[in-house]
């Protein structure tokens, strides 16, 4: 170091400073692109929005596992369960539905603390 | 963890490489051996000249309609920067052009202890405000940055040099880095990379202040203050870390490129201040001089304007200074303008302009609408009370001292002092009184460029009032005075800083914008058409890069204010099929635009949507709902 002049000591100063500062950045942004931050919430989605059938994907980022669904014909329950998705993770849940007699088929998830989401399909 | 640490290593390797090789080795192409600029400038200097020199690089790489991709990118890189060595090997072996170059600078850059602790606090200060402030806002949301990377994202994706769609005003200079970047480092869009970047270079365009300054002034303790003003205080206001953060890229790469451009004009013709005649070294400046004026030209239009107007008033006060002296000024300026390394550069650099790679706003018609009266209120100029917010109160008092100071001070020979005083009227006109100058573009954009003269500004003056104080010319009382307002600049200055530790936001709205693009992107096709809200979904503008299916896909209801243009009549499609799906306009709007997917956000925009029976529900998360329409 006694061997650099001032102008090389600046710029390996500021060199050293401008690493430090974008590993610090890029070590902020991984963190904030790892599921397990923010574990406040999940998606509710159909695996084919344009197809007639109502399989549906749950994505966890929630920091629990468990997960309640239903399907409802209007407000008749005509199908449910539970199941686990691990936080970070995502699960497709096959459902097979024959009711053509109501409007509108409703698919409802729910989540303990984290809420619930429902996802519905107009049937005529 | 260790592909992290290679990913790392390996982003850093294509910094170094991108924004700094190929301008080191030009300078060392143009200067050889020479000490005529300092180890440090030719530091600062190489990363400006990095950004034009690969913009040009990748103009060859268009009209050979040469592929864009990342073997392409290393050896275009690679061959520019051997063939720049090449050049210094050569001229090197010529130690006669090496000898007639000598170091008269060792002075000016020699700092004394105390001064050079103060530079590296100041510096650390700098980098440690902006990088605490932007830890907070590094995760993609901001608007421009999502349009600009999108960009960016397509030059890689189709390995070639975005069009724009004949859009003007998006300008090829702002997005060839960051598409060789992510090219060469495979660095993600959505990572913190386009963030650092633009840090980079906003540190990179305060040290080039720096330089100029110091050149300007020939004063170390000006230039020192300057980073005071610059750097750290006022350190996250706009066009500071703010800009950054935002992904206002054009105003930060132009607020390098206008130091930049300045400091090699006025290393071009410092001879006036000296009273002699130029030499070689002047016609060589002039050259990188006119290099950095195509870089500006190519990267930011209204940077590139403003340019124009502060050089305009430059030669208007320079010429009047020396209206005695016109024909010896005139021989002077030829001499150094007519010489085979400026005429050969401007010349490449027209041919390059008009038949190589011609900027989107030439051929649109932006130019033809900056000029004229004033079409907006927002572009009728500022009040001294918008300037004292845009700028910062104490800038702006201090600013103005040292622009009457400077004033005072010019003289004939005052080459750097006029470039200085012009640098900041200028804009101050533009930004206040745009009808004077026929500037029809919006004030505030304008008035963001002061904060730059203005910190030089404030710097003199502090300078100025200590230096006389010191000779004993001010009386006490105008003393303490001055010094209870250096106070009241640090305290305001900082007041902005104390941004940077905010309380952090919620981040899980952008996550889930994010996981309901990927849904798209997999469950549509470019054959379906989504329509998203601007007003209540967080960093809705980054869609499009899930997506990559137009610059102006998806469909985008805008700000509501925008839809109550009563000068013109504005397109209501994407209001009404948002507002009122149901209505006979909105069917109209569906049936034209094909729209069948909308994403919204549930709070704001979803009961119009479940009342309808040919409306899906297909996604559903806290913060965002899409909608499929049958």
């Amino acid at each position: 170091m006694h061997s650099l002049n001032q102008a090389q000591k600046i710029i390996l100063f500021i060199t050293l400073l401008f690493a430090a500062g974008a590993v610090y950045l890029f070590a902020i942004d991984t963190r904030y692109n790892n599921p397990a931050y923010n574990q406040d919430w999940f998606s509710l989605s159909f695996s084919n929005p344009q197809a007639e059938n109502m399989n549906f994907v749950i994505e966890n980022f929630t920091s629990q596992s468990d997960f309640r669904w239903e399907a409802l014909a209007g407000k008749e329950k005509l199908a449910d369960g539970a199941i686990q998705v691990a936080p970070g993770n995502k699960k497709e849940i096959t459902v097979d539905i024959n009711n053509r007699t109501a409007e509108r088929l409703t698919i409802r998830v729910s989540s303990g603390k984290d809420g619930m989401q429902e996802i519905y399909k107009n049937i005529k | 963890m260790l592909q992290y640490i290679l990913n790392q290593i390996l982003f850093f390797i294509t910094l170094g490489f991108v924004l700094f090789l190929p301008g080191y080795f030009l300078l060392l192409a143009v200067f050889g051996k020479s000490q005529i600029i300092t180890v440090l400038e030719k530091f600062i200097l190489s990363f400006g000249l990095s950004i034009i020199s690969v913009d040009f690089i990748f103009f060859i790489f268009s009209k050979a309609h040469l592929a864009i991709t990342l073997p392409s990118s290393l050896l275009g890189i690679a061959l520019f920067s051997t063939a720049c060595l090449g050049i210094y090997k050569f001229k090197t072996s010529n130690t006669g052009i090496a000898a007639s170059l000598k170091n008269h600078d060792d002075k000016l850059f020699n700092f004394s202890k105390n001064q050079f602790i103060l530079i590296l606090l100041l510096l650390f200060l700098t980098v440690f405000i902006k990088v605490a402030y932007l830890s907070d806002t590094v995760y993609p949301t901001a608007t421009d940055m999502g349009h600009h990377m999108y960009w960016a994202k397509w030059m890689v994706e189709n390995h070639a040099l975005p069009t724009y769609d004949g859009m003007p005003d998006f300008i090829i200079g702002e997005h060839i880095i960051f598409g060789v970047i992510a090219l060469l480092s495979g660095a993600s869009f959505f990572s913190a990379f386009p963030i650092i970047v633009l840090l980079l270079i906003n540190l990179i365009s305060i040290l080039t202040v720096f330089i100029l300054v110091l050149r300007l002034t020939k004063q170390k303790n000006i230039a020192i203050l300057t980073l005071l003003f610059l750097g750290v205080l006022y350190a996250i206001s706009s066009p500071q870390a703010k800009f950054v953060s935002g992904g206002v890229v054009g105003n930060i790469i132009g607020n390098l490129f206008l130091p930049l451009t300045f400091y090699f004009y006025y290393r071009a013709f410092s001879f006036f201040e000296q009273d002699r005649l130029p030499d070689n070294s002047s016609r060589t400046f002039l050259a990188l001089a006119v290099f950095s004026t195509f870089g500006l030209f190519y990267t930011h239009h209204l940077t590139a304007f403003i340019f124009l107007f502060i050089t305009a008033l430059f030669l208007l006060i320079f010429l009047a200074f020396n209206f005695s002296r016109l024909k010896k000024v005139f021989r002077a300026i030829f001499r150094v303008v007519l010489s085979p390394p400026v005429l050969i550069t401007f010349a490449l650099g027209l041919i390059f302009f008009f038949f190589v790679f011609t900027p989107t706003y030439i051929s649109g018609s932006a130019v033809g609408t900056a000029v004229g009266e004033p079409s907006k209120d927002t572009r009728a100029g500022l009040t001294i009370a918008n300037l004292r917010a845009s700028i910062g109160e104490a800038r702006i008092a201090f600013g103005f001292v040292g622009m009457i100071l400077l004033a005072w001070t010019l003289r004939r020979r005052s080459f750097g002092h006029i470039l200085l005083f012009s640098w900041a009227a200028m804009i101050l006109i533009m930004s206040t009184l745009p009808n004077l100058l026929m500037v029809n573009l919006p004030s505030s954009r304008i008035g963001n460029y002061l904060s730059y003269p203005l910190a030089i500004l404030s710097a003199y003056a502090v300078y100025f009032v200590f230096t006389l104080s010191k000779n004993k010319k001010f009386p006490l009382l105008v003393l303490v005075g001055f010094v209870t307002l250096l106070a009241f600049v640090f305290v305001d200055g900082l007041k902005d800083s104390a941004m940077a530790f905010k309380k952090k936001e919620n981040l899980s709205p952008i996550a889930q914008t994010f996981n309901a693009s990927d849904y798209l992107s997999q469950n549509t096709t470019a054959s379906d058409m989504l329509l998203k809200d601007h007003n209540y979904i967080t960093a809705d503008s980054w869609i499009k890069l899930f997506l990559m299916r137009g610059y102006k896909y998806p469909l985008s209801r805008g700000y509501f204010k925008r839809y109550d243009d009563t000068t013109k009549p504005r397109e209501m499609c994407t209001l009404q099929m948002i507002a009122s799906p149901a209505s006979p306009e909105a069917q109209t709007c569906f049936q034209e635009t094909g729209t069948n997917f909308i994403m919204v956000n549930p709070t704001s925009d979803s009961a119009q949507f479940k009342k309808l029976s040919n409306f899906d529900q297909v996604y559903s998360a806290s913060q965002i709902n899409i909608y499929y329409r049958k």
